[in-house]
């Protein structure tokens, strides 16, 4: 530790023991005598600590003066002619910011030399003054100190970029196709990039640009270059002043404090349950709904929990306790509390806390080594009333709770491949309730749902009597769900994403906005059916009309779902079963669905179909004896358990003991999955279980069913 | 830590846990705190007790009953004592139970490490004082901290 750094402490603690003491005169303030020189020292204090932050300033200039230099033996290897400018070396910046930046910048100038600027033979024949520039830049700028590295060379071919990433396995073919240039020239600071094509002794040493933007970020600034081709290549990094101090907000979770960097931070969210504000859940995955955009959650529990899966142990609670909350979320528990939105490079999420204190000027200490694991701290810190505490970091949640991007919470909660059946509680369905042109509100089951989206205005075509937009790299049909009564006037439009994970494909549908969650039995009432709904459904106090996801499934383009269906690689999951799937597909397998809900059996028929099968309804067991002795036959029969007349357990029992059907695979769909009951229906005959809203296993189960015959 | 050399004595400090008594060396003690006001830290290790600030340091709290796995200690007041500890740079504290006497121990008077005595304990100790009345076990400060470090499981206690 140097002397430096020991006067600073030492200068800290004297702050600290400050305020101590001006809080104890604040408590007894009949001792009015102690006050003036204490306001004098408290003074005094405050310059000593200024002034001593002051000694960690030093100018930039000193981290550049190596440059000209190196500059200048560059010219010589190579055989250019460059000219260095700096400009604005006198600007001021902490001591151990300068240090972190010295390589990555001493890097990027050789860079520029190198495979930036021309050969002077080049320059001159794209008409440009044979010696080069590399220009040099630093000032302040709102707390930031901006370093720019511009130099006059040939520019960054975003398409030449794009055939490299490739070539490296970085991206492939189609994500090249469709990135803009800006997104292309990103592309250089990936790892494993680099745009050398001949190792010199000046570039290929191991360092690529993802190692500057690695540093870079890690003491907190960000980096960013544009290029136009033939004119130059601009970097410009944003530094923060110093990296000892930074502004914090401590906030409060379980009782401890934290310190979350202001930098990082968005927004603070209260929640509140009287204005409808609630936690909801997306497959286990706690989400908000922030003007209409979905916000991934962490809370406490996924944040420290003991169980390193996220969110799942949190879910398990909530459903012990009372079945009813679970699929709407436990926003009991969460009720008054605070949501931080937190920003980490393109990440996005909320915290979940309890309280949020005051926003305070911390001092970053480093860990100590026995404490390294956490991946979650970014260091920690003596607040002003003397206590130790730990510093989140932003990025170390984010990459722990796998939160990539915007939309991440719906994303990673399907990756996770989630199979239980959050939906359906006791025949109870979450439906989204939301209102979409004239009429009652509309309704749509909520596991079908992927997303929420709002899409540019601009970016959708109306092409006949649909509409086209771009969704996700891919073209996706979207659709009013009342023609009549709808357009696209807003700038933006909110849609519903169903998204078949299975077959890749996806559909929108318009709405105006969202109204609720609500969950409900599934009694409909068909006299209402018409085109796209399916019936009406009470739920509450409203009546909904409940919309036919098969009406727009078989709308769109009749070749959209069953051509994606037949690609392979969308049935991923389990090798074999994508095997199987191709040839099984194409080749017209027929499936009988029993079940008593016409609302099952309408969604469910869809899915089937489009996953290629040919599709039989029965509408209940005794039917369904009826389709067997006319000598019907096919090839896997899906059945409901509860239905009346004759249950699922006796239908398969009765058909397992002497038929046509007795060695046909039956699976069971079912809400009710405990291992008693699972136990139960093996032992009466069926093949497999499954839940009801599974779309993705239900596919993948028929398939391995079929596949294993 | 500056290693005793042969015939000289050093000065340690008795430390307790429970039935147990440990010595170490004087020299490298910075301080000897009440074990009081630790912030915890989630996600850490089960035998990090917490940080807390020592005149400016952060201070990590390093529970050695944890460490070497004693457990069924009688008396409620665990932890009380903490001596603190300058390990390359970093500030740890130890909690123990009780602080006893300030001895001067000759480097030849120290037996090894009884080979049936547990695994974790060999790790961190150098060997054995035989005291009149006790043994004294010869504690290695730094050891316990390498030793939580390379450690890849959450909690050595349950392990």
């Amino acid at each position: 530790m140097t002397v430096l750094e020991d006067l600073i402490n030492l200068v800290s603690e004297l702050v600290l023991t400050r305020n101590q003491l001006l809080q104890l005169v604040k408590i007894s303030d009949e001792d009015s005598s102690a006050s003036a020189p204490l306001q004098r020292l408290n003074r005094i204090v405050s310059d000593l600590q200024e002034g001593v932050m002051k000694t960690r300033m030093q100018p930039i200039g000193n981290a550049w003066s190596k440059l000209p230099r190196i500059v200048r033996d560059l010219t010589m290897d190579l055989g250019k002619k460059i000219n260095l400018d700096m400009v604005g070396e006198e600007t001021e910046l902490d001591r151990q910011v300068l240090e972190m930046i010295k390589d990555p910048l001493t890097h990027m100038v050789r860079n520029s030399c190198d495979h930036g600027v021309e050969m002077p033979a080049d320059r001159v024949a794209a008409g440009k003054p044979e010696t080069g520039t590399v220009e040099l830049k630093a000032y302040h700028e709102g707390g930031f100190i901006i370093v720019e590295i511009n130099d006059d060379g040939k520019g960054l071919d975003p398409h030449k970029i794009g055939i490299k990433a490739v070539e490296k396995g970085l991206i492939d073919e189609n994500q090249r196709e469709n990135m803009s240039d800006k997104q292309l020239l990103q592309l250089l600071f990936k790892a494993g990039f680099s745009t050398a094509e001949k190792v010199t002794n000046v570039s290929g040493r191991g360092v690529g640009m993802d190692v500057v933007r690695t540093n870079i970020e890690k003491i907190g600034g960000t980096i960013d270059m544009d290029s136009t081709l033939g004119q130059g290549t601009k970097f410009r990094i944003q530094i923060p002043l110093t990296l000892a101090i930074i502004s914090a907000l401590i906030l409060e979770i379980q009782g401890n404090r934290y310190a979350m960097p202001q930098l990082n931070i968005q927004e603070l969210v209260r929640i509140q349950p009287d204005e409808g504000d609630k936690i909801e859940m997306i497959n286990d995955r706690p989400v908000f709904r922030l003007r209409d955009r979905i916000l991934p959650l962490i809370d406490s529990q996924t944040l420290f929990g003991v169980n390193d899966a996220p969110g799942s142990e949190h879910l398990q609670d909530t459903k012990d306790e009372d079945a009813d909350e679970a699929s709407v979320g436990p926003d009991l528990d969460l009720a008054n509390k605070l949501i931080i939105v937190v920003t980490a490079g393109a990440s996005h999420f909320g915290l979940v806390v309890d309280a949020i204190h005051d926003m305070e000027e911390i001092v970053i200490k480093s860990i100590s080594s026995v404490l390294s694991d956490t991946k979650i701290f970014a260091g920690n810190t003596i607040l002003g009333d003397g206590n130790a505490i730990m510093i989140l970091d932003p990025a170390g949640i984010a990459s722990r709770f796998e939160v990539t991007d915007n939309m991440a919470g719906a994303e990673a909660g399907a990756a996770a491949g989630n199979t239980q059946d959050d939906f359906i509680h006791a025949e109870k369905t979450a439906m989204l309730v939301f209102q979409a042109g004239k009429g009652a509100p509309k309704a749509v089951p909520l596991g079908l749902i992927s997303r929420l989206q709002q899409f540019d205005r601009k970016d959708i075509t109306v092409s006949g009597d649909g509409m086209i937009v771009k969704f996700q790299d891919d073209l996706m049909p979207m659709y009013y769900v009342d023609p009549e009564n709808q357009t696209l006037n807003d700038h933006l439009v909110t849609s519903l994403v169903l998204a078949d994970d299975v077959s890749d494909a996806a559909l929108g549908l318009v709405i105006e906005k969202v109204v609720d969650i609500v969950e409900g039995h599934m009694d409909l009432t068909t006299s209402t059916a018409r085109d796209g709904v399916i019936g009406s459904v009470t739920l509450g106090e409203t009546v909904v009309d409940v919309v036919d996801i098969a009406h727009y499934l078989t709308s769109s383009r009749e070749d959209f779902f069953s051509s994606a269906s037949h690609q392979q690689k969308t049935f991923a999951p389990s090798s074999d079963a994508g095997e199987g799937a191709a040839s099984i597909a194409t080749s017209g397998v027929s499936a009988l669905i029993v079940d008593d809900s016409p609302f099952f059996r309408n969604m469910l028929k869809p899915i089937l179909s489009a996953a290629g099968y040919e599709v039989t309804l029965s509408e209940d067991a005794v039917a369904a004896i009826d389709l067997h002795d006319k000598g019907k036959m096919f090839d896997v029969i899906l059945s409901d358990i509860e239905m009346p007349e004759m249950t699922g357990y006796e239908f398969v029992e009765k058909m397992r003991s002497d038929s046509a059907w007795k060695d046909l695979p039956f699976i069971a769909l079912t809400s009710h999955t405990t291992p008693q009951d699972v136990e139960y229906g093996y032992e009466k005959g069926f093949t497999k279980y499954i839940g009801k809203l599974d779309k993705d296993e239900l596919i993948r189960t028929i398939h391995s069913v079929l596949s294993s015959k | 830590m500056t290693e005793p050399k042969d015939n000289i004595s050093s000065q340690y400090l008795i430390l307790n846990i429970g039935a147990h008594s440990f010595a170490v060396p004087v020299m490298n003690i910075q301080d000897v705190i009440k074990s009081i006001n630790k912030t915890p830290v989630p996600l850490s290790k089960a035998n990090i007790n917490g940080l807390l600030n020592l005149r400016g340091h952060i201070v990590t709290e390093i529970d050695v009953a944890k460490t070497l796995g004693i457990e069924g200690r009688k008396h409620d007041s665990k932890n009380d004592f903490a001596v603190v500890v300058d390990i390359k740079d970093e500030f740890y504290s130890f909690a123990f139970d009780g602080i006893g006497d300030v001895i001067e121990i000759k480097n030849t008077s120290i037996d090894p490490m009884p080979e049936t005595v547990q695994k974790s304990w060999h790790k961190v100790s150098k060997g054995v004082h035989k005291l009149s009345d006790k043994l004294l076990v010869m504690l290695d400060l730094n050891l316990i901290v390498s030793l939580i470090s390379d450690d890849k499981e959450p909690s050595i206690a349950i392990a």
